[in-house]
């Protein structure tokens, strides 16, 4: 538990779109590529180095700190740009209504998931803002299901595997989809088929696809172009930070949003954490 | 495919039943002898007074860089156990770390703390912070549920949960804060061992670089400084 995780809504989950058309590509990059981007596991005489090795999960760090950095460059030269113009150029309304259609079509996916995972009463919210939203909404672009108190949550199959007992697995920062871990991985191919959208599209060669996630993925990074300056200014380790804040907010996700009570991430310090028995840290007079 | 909820679902009923309950509850209570605070209530209360003098020093527009920094500095000194949050930080390398390299990180943890905090929340100004309850996690613990929303930007609002704890002589204070599912106090543990531990497990080397930054009068430049053309920094 001494490791990791969180990004405030940022690179959260871009990209749901045209992913079975990268699913063939990715595989192969990956083999070449891991094999040069192993970690040096520390000897077995050196057992603090070998547990803070251990609890970092992250045997693959050259490689990730590799693809990490391949990020960085596609975002500092080309979706920082574009959403830093998507943000200075359209008003909120139009930025909302973006986000709004986003979220509209990718309600099928979370209603999917939500009843993979036995969430039956997100289910029915899902179901519900998918049809109010969709008609009364004008196809997605206003949210009147929230004004009527149906509130927007996501779901995804990594989420799902989750909840079914898979582990994350070592950390993995792959090209475009940023961090995602095997599980999440595996989940981001599983939303493709879930995805009803998918098979519409399935052998066209429509941009449509790509538009979307495009939109998708300017509208999520121009929500959080401040706040992730901040995180990397003020970080000893930006690689680091965005490390431990991803796994942080995937498990919040995962236990549906919960710090406390029996569904809590298991990454959330429990209030033993604070607590210890030699109590030299308490300085008298404060 | 899809079915409408209808709007008399069983939920619906509940939350309805639910609100007329704690109705009920709020006028017992309001008509009820005035004890000492509860625990939670405390913890609620301390939230509310932090966030709300934490705004305001943020939305003070008189106020220079330093003004702000040194008031934000006598706020979180005041209300947060930093000494108790430094020591979590440094996890593994605490027993490791000599007494005077102790005393000095936990005097220098303060200043860090408040560089970086002052420059992550700039952007947090023009927000409200809403309390929405208070659950107790221990005897001495309670994390108590808030949510930040900025008006009129159309922004979602974030949840951001306080795990509040009342010390051995009755005061209370925060130990952490849990953004959207990010704790900062994991956030930085997992910064400062990783730091230590890619330099040799070396405790002074993030003192260091701790010292560092506690001394600069503003984070407009980064952290880490980048490598010069010539040779290696630091």
């Amino acid at each position: 538990m001494e490791e990791d995780h969180g990004i405030p809504q940022a690179v959260r989950r871009p990209l749901r779109r045209p992913g079975w058309r990268l699913i063939g590509a990715l595989p192969c990059c990956l083999l070449l590529l891991i094999g040069a981007g192993c970690a040096s596991r520390p000897p077995a005489e050196n057992p603090d180095a070998l547990a803070a090795f251990e609890a970092r999960n992250d045997p693959l760090e050259p490689f990730n700190r590799a693809m990490f950095a391949v990020n960085e460059t596609l975002d500092m030269f080309l979706l920082r740009p574009a959403a830093e113009i998507y943000r200075g150029v359209l008003p909120v309304p139009v930025r909302s209504g973006v986000r709004n259609f986003v979220n509209n079509v990718e309600a099928p996916v979370t209603l999917a998931n939500d009843l993979l995972q036995g969430q039956w009463e997100r289910a029915g919210v899902t179901a519900t803002r998918f049809s109010i939203n969709s008609t009364a909404g004008l196809l997605g672009v206003l949210d009147p299901a929230s004004e009527l108190g149906y509130e927007w949550h996501d779901e995804d199959f990594g989420q799902s595997l989750a909840i079914w007992g898979v582990e994350e697995g070592p950390y993995l920062v792959l090209p475009l989809l940023g961090p995602r871990p095997p599980r999440d991985a595996l989940g981001w191919v599983g939303d493709q088929f879930l995805d009803p959208l998918t098979y519409v599209f399935w052998g066209s060669d429509s941009a449509i696809p790509y538009a979307l996630a495009g939109a998708d993925l300017t509208d999520f990074r121009s929500r959080n172009i401040e706040r992730l300056d901040e995180i990397e200014r003020s970080s000893l380790d930006f690689y680091v930070s965005i490390r431990s804040m991803y796994r942080q907010q995937r498990n919040f996700e995962i236990a549906n949003r919960q710090v406390s009570g029996k569904e809590v991430s298991p990454l959330v310090p429990p209030a033993g954490a604070f607590e210890f028995e030699d109590d030299e840290t308490i300085s008298p007079g404060l | 495919m899809l079915t409408a909820l209808p709007f008399w679902s069983p939920s619906v009923i509940a939350r309805g039943i639910a609100g007329a309950l704690a109705a009920l509850a709020l006028l017992l209570v309001a008509h009820a002898p005035v004890h000492a605070q509860s625990g939670g209530e405390a913890a609620k209360q301390l939230v509310q007074t932090v966030t709300d003098r934490g705004i305001a020093i943020m939305e003070d527009e008189t106020l220079t860089f330093g003004d702000m920094a040194q008031q934000f500095r006598d706020l979180v000194q005041h209300y947060v156990d930093t000494d108790r949050v430094a020591r979590f930080a440094l996890g593994r390398y605490w027993k490791q770390a000599t007494p005077a390299q102790r005393e000095e990180y936990q005097q220098l943890f303060l200043d860090y703390m408040v560089k970086v905090f002052a420059s992550r929340m700039g952007e947090y100004a023009g927000q409200q912070v809403e309390i929405r309850g208070v659950t107790q996690d221990a005897d001495n613990q309670w994390i108590v549920r808030s949510v930040m929303t900025s008006p009129g930007t159309g922004a979602p609002p974030l949840q951001v949960d306080w795990r509040v704890r009342r010390d051995e002589s009755g005061r209370y204070k925060i130990v952490d804060a849990i953004v959207e599912g990010v704790s900062l106090a994991i956030t930085q543990r997992a910064e400062f061992t990783n730091y230590i531990a890619s330099n040799n497990g070396q405790v002074t080397a993030l003192l260091d670089r701790i010292r560092d930054v506690a001394a600069r009068p503003s984070l407009d430049t980064d952290i880490v400084p980048e490598v010069p053309t010539q040779g290696r920094s630091g």
